[in-house]
């Protein structure tokens, strides 16, 4: 119990450092009286269609990873799978009292963050490869072709305005990379014979490495907008809206090392004379990365982030209603991200309490549950939430720290 | 400020938790199983079909039929012609005062003997050689210097040849270089005796003419006594076709040493054979009386013994006569020395399994002296040759033979530094064997000292032949067995002591039967590695 306690507390501490926008979005439409606005949000996500959280948890805390739970797992894979993780924070400063382009209604936003989204795109028998070994594959044929994987790490900093009274607003960021990779597999497979005297791999791939050895390996550039807009629900309420486009641009990599491989290495059994004369039983690695044809070219990269786009009808802050309904969908520029729908419940428990529930499909796994509390006092709030509480294949919190003064 | 002071102290508590918690994760670990191919061949006695070993069409059993060459000589091994610098020279013990044009002055014969060691040669062909001849001409006057060898015929055709050389002074007389080719010219080495007739017992003479014309187009120039008048001949790269004379008493002698090192590596055990004949065959293809002796035959096994063939024919000189006939008839003669359980301890001598084997052989040439004249003769196809030879079927009864080889080795369980260790790992091997010879294993894995940390000898074993079925096809018997190897954790925990791998093979068949070995038997394996491996990511 300590142990899970400890380990909520290290997660929670660690995605204080990181941040996303929780559900649900809650629309305050009041002018602040608070001129100024500092928000610390963190989210920490890890999802999958087929690989148990089991698992995943024993590469995060530790531990050793036993045959029942890679058999679940590799029962619950279908041909292709899908794990990502989402890891990030930010911290946003807004000026209410500053008039930016002499309008009133204009405020400041400074914000910065740090990002680390990765994700991976699998066959079934990549992961019984990875998980067993190729004992299980003897007679047989197994397929990697379609893999793919990608992984980046960036800090922002940016700088922009928002609309004091819908809360829009609009902001450029400076974009530092700490890491990149990037790997497909266009065709791969591993065969090996009945009788184990032969194996044969091929692979047919490129991947992308970021190379300098510096802090950041690259610079880019991003714009975040949070558009908001309402419609006329009866004579006394609207229903808000939110539109939110994160972290959509660029960044160039100084330099990166791509790999193209595109060959077919055979093992056969060896000749007794060949183990009298060699001084290793086992294949030479640098042997079987010249047959593979591997080809490694220096140069520098341009690479997209992973820019997030999330539509939501929002909460609102201010209405009368016990129970508000929340639904929208988000979707990352990403191959193994599939557009998510949600939706869910918020109950206002009290004028400083809220909680609600909800439920997603999509992203990188299927049918998610979570839930959420916030708790709001005159000059901060504090929500905790997770969007995937049941789930055998992935975990999720949120939390959010405002303070207004 | 009194707002923002209770979130930064919640923030910094929830840090130090943080890091305390990061700093107690353990490794991720899992384990795989991999197979991996390991070796895929087949032994088999087939490098020896084409080697003069292994006789495998005769029957449908091996026949061992072994020939080795111990000596081939050639007439060149007989004796070497030196090249040889003879030179003539004539200066006029008068003063003859004037030479007028056109007069021949000099007109002399003279003997040179050549330096041939061990030989009297009374006649060669030369195949090829020649002759580089520098004249000096001291007058002043040029002149026609005509050089003869008498006794050297080519086609019934003396060998003579006549230079010109430009005048010349007594103190820097004039120069010519000339050369003579010797290709195909019969040699009479016997040289004249007084009366200018050949004489039937020299040997090794050469003779040479020489006569001085001054030119007849020239001046009359004086000639004195401190002129000297000089030809110098050296013979160069002689290579004979035939010889004729007295090759001596000469002496070939010889001990030759032939190994079989795997015969060094066994431990134990015996085998039992059938009679093997040995032969030692001569054959003289020159015109000279030869004796041949064989001088000790034996061989040292693994464990140090040695064994000696005894035989009356060891150390007994055998004559060798002559070959008849010459040239294109020429008829070598051939004597055979033969060696088994009859007149020796033979097959004891090869049951010893000695690694290394010496003989030692003398060849004596003319061992009557010169009683047989000078009618050595050696001709361009002449050899004296000594094969051993030895044909029987290769048939063997072991009684529990054990062989040994130790492998040095660098093992390490980590397959990939700190990620990947190895922590079983079977060889599955599959044979088909053919050879109606059991076979098992054991394996000793030994540390630096010598000392044995780990023995698996609890390996099955690899049946013979003759307990399983009859391929029609290939005309044998065959027997499949499976055997495992496995290396358990605790050998692959010690693979970084480990610095030897003794491999150990005991070999048996049926006892009480010599089991002949079929043609074109084999053994065929095929094996694959099964490695568990703990994975660990830190």
């Amino acid at each position: 119990m300590i142990r899970i306690l400890n380990s909520i507390l290290a997660v929670s501490i660690s995605l204080l450092a990181y941040s996303q926008s929780m559900l649900p979005l809650v629309q305050d439409t009041n002018i602040n009286a608070n001129n100024h606005e500092i928000s610390i949000s963190g989210v920490g996500d890890y999802q999958s269609t087929s690989i148990g959280k089991d698992i995943t948890k024993s590469f995060i805390y530790g531990g050793f990873i036993d045959e029942a739970m890679k058999l679940s797992s590799s029962n619950r894979h279908d041909e292709i799978n899908r794990f990502g993780i989402d890891l990030n924070t930010e911290i946003v400063y807004k000026n209410h009292k500053l008039n930016l382009f002499k309008d009133s209604l204009k405020g400041l936003v400074v914000k910065g963050g740090v990002y680390n989204f990765s994700s991976l795109i699998y066959s079934k028998d990549l992961f019984d490869m990875a998980f067993y070994g190729n004992g299980m594959f003897t007679g047989d044929t197994a397929y990697f072709t379609g893999s793919q994987f990608n992984s980046l790490a960036f800090q922002k900093v940016g700088i922009g305005w928002l609309n004091k009274k819908s809360k829009s607003s609009f902001s450029l960021n400076f974009i530092g990379v700490n890491n990149y990779l990037n790997g497909l597999i266009n065709e791969s497979y591993l065969y090996q014979s009945q009788s184990v005297d032969s194996l044969e791999f091929l692979l047919s791939g490129e991947g992308v490495r970021s190379k300098a050895s510096s802090y950041y390996k690259g610079f880019g550039l991003a714009v975040d907008m949070d558009y908001r807009f309402k419609m006329k629900k009866n004579e006394k309420e609207f229903v808000h809206f939110q539109l939110v486009m994160r972290n959509l641009g660029f960044a160039y990599l100084f330099n990166s090392e791509n790999y193209i491989a595109n060959g077919v290495s055979a093992v056969d059994g060896y000749q007794i004379n060949d183990l009298i004369n060699s001084e290793s039983i086992f294949t030479n690695p640098e042997e079987v990365t010249n047959d593979l044809s591997d080809t490694i070219i220096t140069k520098g990269s341009l690479v997209m982030l992973p820019a997030m786009f999330q539509f939501t009808k929002l909460v609102d802050y201010n209405s009368l209603n016990k129970f508000q309904g929340f639904f929208g969908f988000r979707g990352y520029l990403n191959n193994a991200y599939v557009p998510m729908l949600f939706g869910g419940l918020d109950f206002k428990a009290s004028n400083w309490c809220r909680i609600g529930a909800q439920a997603s499909y999509g992203g990188f796994s299927q049918l998610r549950w979570g839930v959420y509390s916030s708790i709001n006092f005159k000059h901060f709030n504090l929500g905790i939430a997770s969007e995937n509480l049941f789930s055998k294949t992935g975990e999720s919190i949120i939390i959010k720290l405002s303070c207004a003064f | 400020m009194k707002v923002i002071t209770p979130c930064l102290k919640i923030f910094i508590v929830l840090i130090f938790l943080s890091i305390i918690s990061s700093c107690k994760k353990e490794a991720t670990q899992w384990k795989t199983d991999w197979s991996i191919p390991f070796v895929t061949d087949t032994i088999s006695l087939l490098n020896l079909h084409n080697d003069s070993t292994l006789d495998n069409f005769t029957s449908s059993d091996y026949l061992v039929s072994l020939e080795r060459e111990l000596l081939d000589i050639s007439l060149k091994d007989f004796f070497f012609i030196p090249d040889t610098t003879i030179s003539q020279t004539f200066s006029p013990t008068i003063g003859i005062g004037s030479v007028p044009p056109g007069f021949t002055f000099y007109n002399e014969v003279e003997a040179h003997e050549l330096s041939i060691p061990n030989a009297q040669l009374k006649k060669i062909i030369v195949s090829s050689g020649q002759i580089d001849l520098k004249i000096f001409n001291p007058i002043e006057t040029s002149a026609y210097y005509t050089i003869q060898m008498p006794g050297v015929e080519k086609d019934g055709i003396t060998l003579e040849h006549t230079f010109f050389i430009n005048a010349g002074t007594t103190d820097i007389p004039a120069v010519a270089n000339e050369q003579i080719v010797l290709d195909g010219y019969t040699l009479d080495l016997r040289g004249e005796d007084i009366t200018g007739s050949v004489n039937i017992s020299g040997y090794n003479i050469l003779q040479t003419s020489l006569s001085i014309m001054s030119d007849p187009n020239g001046d009359a120039v004086p000639i004195s006594m401190s002129d000297v008048f000089e030809v110098e001949a050296k013979i160069q790269n002689l290579s004979i076709d035939y010889a004729q004379g007295y090759f001596g008493e000469q002496v070939f002698s010889d001990t030759t040493t032939f190994d079989i090192p795997i015969l060094n590596q066994i431990i134990s055990g015996n085998i039992d054979l059938d009679e093997v004949p040995i032969d030692i065959e001569i054959t003289n293809g020159t015109k000279i009386p030869f004796s041949t002796e064989i001088t000790m035959l034996e061989n040292t096994n693994s464990f140090d013994e040695t064994v000696w063939l005894s035989s009356a024919l060891i150390g007994n000189p055998q004559l060798i006569a002559p070959a008849t006939g010459a040239w294109s008839t020429l008829v070598p003669s051939n004597h055979l020395i033969g060696i088994d359980n009859s007149n020796s301890n033979m097959t004891a001598y090869i049951e010893n399994l000695g690694h290394t084997h010496r003989l030692g052989f003398e060849v004596k040439m003319n061992p009557f002296g010169s009683a047989t004249g000078s009618f050595n003769e050696i001709f361009p196809n002449s050899r004296l040759k000594i094969k051993l030879k030895s044909e029987f079927p290769l048939g063997l009864e072991s009684n529990g033979l054990t062989i040994a080889d130790t492998v040095a080795v660098n093992l390490s369980a980590e397959i990939v530094k700190d990620l990947i260790k190895a922590e079983e790992a079977t060889l599955n091997i599959t044979a088909v064997n053919s050879f109606p010879i059991s076979g098992s294993l054991s394996l000793r894995f030994l540390d630096n000292a010598g000392n044995v940390l780990h023995n698996i000898s609890d390996i099955e074993t690899i049946e013979s032949s003759l307990l399983g079925f009859m391929d029609s096809e290939e005309n044998l018997m065959k027997n499949e067995s499976v055997i495992e190897v496995t290396l358990t954790n605790e050998v692959l925990n010690d693979f970084e002591l480990i610095e030897y791998v003794v491999l150990v093979g005991e070999l048996n068949t049926t006892p009480g039967v010599i089991q002949n070995i079929p043609s074109n038997a084999y053994l065929f394996l095929r094996s694959y590695l099964k490695v568990k491996t703990l994975n660990s990511i830190p």
